[in-house]
């Protein structure tokens, strides 16, 4: 306790009562944290690592698991930079223009985060699956989108399509439109404006909303879980591959999982020196 | 004669359109489309056995006990990362987001191994009788766990942005620690704790992922409203099924989202929460 | 030649911020568009820089319609009130942007931009900071930034939105003369949106005043200040105050004293507005002569005395100027005798439109006498 009483100070001169009020609230916190959040982390590495560096090192490299990080790196790399365009264009339209129907715009962009990652895929089932509206259509066409690379991507996309745009939303609202009227007024057309004075302005904004969104769509579950099918080594992506792998082999499975736990920790590794380095320039987040 | 002055209005609105109505727009309307071509009757038929039902009052039922625990655990975390300096701050304001990052299906593989009858801990729970991991504790375990950032990065800000100043106003009229708690602060932070309780709540409603491995879906007790769709979807292929359970989800998250465009609206008198 | 505005319009909902509008501005001007906020003054800025579309109406250069040209080829160079610097660019980028970002074959070589830059950079005294950023530079600095950024493209017309606003009070004074001498030496046609009255009539040809989408009065600082045509002008610029007044056949009756007003007793108008400015309530010499007032109270400021007064008989208390010397011997709650040297009459019809106005002088501050100048304004 005097420990941790030591490592807390504030501005002030607590008085005892206060102090030890902190003391508890620290501690408190810190247990919910560890007890919540550190312990799955630890159990991941502890089970995946339980039976061995070698088996470990075996497991993640069978072949359905190297498919399944060819699967997921190429759903992320075609989702990703679609929602980067989506992104850019949402927050250009939200920010510089007045139209009809901005609040609807606003609401739709925020919809698929409370939507269930589950009806998400199922209602893209309703649409591009075999007995779904453009079913007949697509099949007639040759095209397979469900149960195949197409479907992951669109579930991907959907799940992770807040992401960009709403870092970037609030960042642009709060920079206004006057730079980009300057940038106008002294001849420049609308890629120079958009590469020479916006993009300049919110790149590290952008680069967070990547970052989330990339970490989201390589670790997409429900969503893909219903458009995939789950054929090994053809449509299982990593989070599928744990999944599969859970009532088989256990080990692997964890093997699998600390891959993406890996992935996890990196991500928020960056998140959080983007946030160190470039803080003022991410104003507007959450 | 057109008002809009910089360019690229059409570009913009057009590919946001354009990605929405493949992604969004088009799947929800073929889902409100089949629901509604079931009618009240076809629907209650899909949404009214007794399993659906059962899986219902789970997912609802658990989802709001887990935000609520939510915000006061959030709370709790929120106040400590803001007021506070400790060791390990920095890192513990930045692990805050791993139910965020950490994929879903990884959570609930890692909490069902600490908490099945032989795990970490779970192993210490059989001699008192608690079962966590395949029970509805499970469930609820998991929806807290999706939900704790939610309600930690909501508050945050606002903490952040009520100096001290207020309190020591407080505190200079004679208040109590917790009459300027009670009374100065929890009013302020209302706005945000209500607006991290349903983000908390919708997150937990829809979750998949991280519920379905710990609460090891058993019949009538812990099959939740999801696991039930992709029941459906997966080995029944029982498309109307699904939209109608699907539905019920869908104007469960549209209510919440109406509901935290009221609480922003009316936090905005304030001008505390964004 | 010159820039000619005609019944230009503009509605945001409900709300008219310029409402048929017509001015014009000769080559070479330097004109202030004066007004307090929400006046629409902001709004016929936006218009000519191209920012904004008006309802109807038409801006003319030269006889070449403006409103056709889209704001990147207007060659209009705007001075936003907050600078809009481009913060990742260094001064020196700043200034060569709107150079870079011509089509190529318009754009200047680089050492021709380096050159250009160098000189605007000299001009406006900053020749030494061009590497830095313009988080680095002081208000007034960025000022000049801005102004040189706008100026590169080689404007035919400069528009500046509240140059000083963002400014303070020392750094303002000193950057009005630089800002009126530079313009002097460039002699391009410029327009400048203030709500300072002090700024306007300082610096610009002619003023334009401003209210509610209107414009009130257009003329030189003198014309404004000395003859404003409207009682808002007259509140404004000069600090009129109204003091109840009624009008008969050929007198102006002001709390119980008479003034000849001739001429002005006529149909045409419905009511009158009369107004006094502070520097033309005097104390009276001799006491017991004019208007009794208790003093509110005294303020000095900068070798003037400020004093409220509540004249017998009004409502709302006057605000008279007197100078130092001649208030220093008052205090707060004695009783005053004040005469009121000059006046203007307003002679307003049905809508509240001014269709007379006079000024009464009082050369003899015992026996109250009107004399002329007045004149009939056309409805």
């Amino acid at each position: 306790m005097a420990v941790v009483a030591a490592t807390i100070s504030i501005g002030g001169r607590p008085t005892w009562p206060i102090s030890l009020a902190r003391t508890v609230l620290v501690l408190c916190a810190l247990l919910v944290l560890g007890w919540l959040l550190v312990l799955p982390l630890l159990a991941i590495f502890a089970e995946a690592l339980r039976p061995g560096v070698a088996f470990y090192l075996d497991a993640i490299r069978q072949p359905d698991t190297l498919a399944a990080v060819r699967l997921t790196l190429t759903v992320a790399a075609i989702a990703v930079p679609l929602n980067l365009l989506f992104g850019l264009a949402a927050a250009w339209a939200m920010t510089h223009f007045e139209f009809r129907g901005k609040a609807l715009l606003g609401a739709l962009i925020d919809l698929p985060f409370s939507v269930s990652p589950v009806v998400a895929g199922m209602m893209l089932i309703l649409v591009y699956g075999k007995y779904g509206w453009l079913g007949s259509w697509l099949e007639a066409h040759g095209v397979q989108v469900i149960f195949a690379l197409p479907g992951l991507v669109l579930a991907t996309v959907f799940v992770t399509l807040p992401f960009v745009a709403r870092e970037l939303i609030p960042l642009m609202q709060a920079q206004g439109s006057e730079q980009e009227e300057a940038a106008l007024t002294l001849g420049a057309n609308g890629w120079q404006i958009f590469f020479r004075v916006t993009l300049p302005r919110v790149r590290w904004a952008l680069l967070y909303g990547v970052l989330l969104c990339n970490a989201r769509a390589m670790g997409e579950f429900g969503a893909v879980y219903v458009v995939s099918g789950h054929l090994r080594g053809l449509t299982n992506t990593l989070p599928l591959q744990v999944d599969q792998l859970y009532e088989e082999n256990f080990a692997a499975a964890f093997a699998v999982a600390s891959l993406l736990a890996l992935l996890t920790l990196v991500t928020l590794g960056i998140k959080r020196l983007l946030e160190w380095r470039h803080g003022g320039e991410l104003k507007g987040r959450h | 004669m057109t008002r809009r002055v910089l360019p690229g209005f059409r570009l913009s609105t057009g590919y946001t359109l354009a990605v929405l109505g493949s992604c969004v727009l088009l799947p929800l309307a073929a889902l409100l489309w089949t629901a509604c071509e079931l009618g009240p009757a076809g629907w209650w038929a899909q949404v009214g056995t007794r399993r659906v039902l059962a899986s219902l009052r789970l997912s609802f039922g658990a989802a709001l006990l887990a935000a609520t625990i939510d915000v006061l655990l959030g709370l709790l975390v929120a106040w400590v990362l803001v007021r506070y300096r400790f060791a390990f701050r920095r890192v513990c304001d930045a692990l805050v987001d791993l139910p965020f990052a950490l994929p879903t299906a990884v959570a609930g593989i890692a909490l069902t191994a600490l908490y099945a009858p032989n795990g970490w801990i779970g192993s210490r729970l059989v001699p008192w009788g608690i079962e966590v991991a395949y029970s509805r504790l499970g469930v609820l375990l998991a929806m807290v766990f999706v939900g704790l950032p939610f309600v930690v990065r909501t508050l945050q800000p606002v903490l952040e942005s009520l100096d001290g100043d207020l309190e020591e106003a407080a505190y200079t009229l004679g208040a109590s620690p917790i009459q300027r708690f009670l009374r100065v602060l929890l009013p302020l932070l209302l706005p945000a704790l209500l607006t991290g309780y349903a983000l908390a709540l919708a997150r937990a409603i829809g979750e998949y992922g991280s519920v379905i491995f710990i609460s090891g879906n058993r019949l009538f007790q812990t099959e939740i409203a999801p696991y039930l769709i992709v029941q459906k979807i997966d080995s029944q292929y029982d498309y109307r099924g699904a939209a109608a359970l699907g539905a019920v989800m869908l104007a469960a998250s549209l209510l919440l989202l109406l509901a935290m465009a009221a609480v922003q609206r009316w936090a905005r008198r304030w001008a505390v929460l964004r | 030649m010159g820039i000619d505005i005609s019944r230009l319009r503009r509605q945001f909902g409900s709300f008219i911020a310029l409402d048929d509008i017509s001015l014009r501005i000769g080559d070479g001007e330097f004109v202030a568009v004066l007004g307090p906020s929400g006046s629409g003054k902001t709004s016929l800025l936006r218009i000519l820089a191209g920012l904004d579309q008006p309802d109807s109406g038409s801006v003319q250069r030269d006889g070449q319609d403006l409103l056709a040209l889209d704001a990147r080829r207007r060659g209009v160079g705007l001075v936003f009130q907050h600078y809009a610097l481009f913060p990742h660019l260094t001064v020196a980028q700043n200034v060569a942007f709107g150079l870079r970002v011509r089509p190529w074959r318009l754009r200047p070589k680089a050492a021709v931009i380096k050159a250009r830059v160098d000189e605007l950079l000299r001009r406006v005294e900053l020749d030494q900071l061009a590497a830095r950023y313009p988080a680095q530079l002081s208000g007034g600095q960025r000022q000049r930034v801005a102004l040189a950024r706008a100026l590169a493209i080689e404007p035919r017309l400069l528009l500046l939105d509240e140059p000083f606003g963002a400014l303070d009070a020392q750094v303002r004074v000193n950057l009005r003369r630089w800002l009126r001498e530079f313009h002097r030496s460039l002699g391009i046609t410029s327009l400048f949106v203030t709500h300072d009255q002090d700024e306007a009539l300082e610096m610009a040809d002619r003023v334009i005043v401003m209210n509610r989408g209107c414009i009130e009065q257009v003329g030189t600082p003198e014309q404004v200040y000395h003859r404003p045509a409207t009682p808002f002008v007259s509140k404004f610029i000069a600090r009129g105050q109204a003091v109840p007044g009624e009008v008969t056949a050929s007198s102006l009756r002001v709390l119980g004293a008479s003034w000849r007003l001739e001429g002005f007793a006529d149909e045409t108008w419905h009511a009158v507005e009369v107004h006094v400015r502070p520097e033309h309530i005097v104390s009276s010499p001799r006491p017991g002569e004019g208007l009794p007032a208790r003093l509110l109270g005294v303020r000095h400021v900068a070798g003037t005395t400020l004093a409220s007064l509540q004249v017998d008989g009004m409502h709302e208390p006057l605000e008279a100027a007197w100078n130092g010397h001649d208030g220093g011997r008052h205090a707060s709650g004695e009783r005053v005798t004040v005469q009121f040297q000059a006046l203007t009459v307003f002679g307003l019809d049905r809508e509240g439109r001014v269709c007379a106005r006079a000024d009464c002088h009082t050369p003899h501050l015992a026996s109250p006498v009107v004399s002329g100048p007045w004149r009939r304004l056309e409805a």
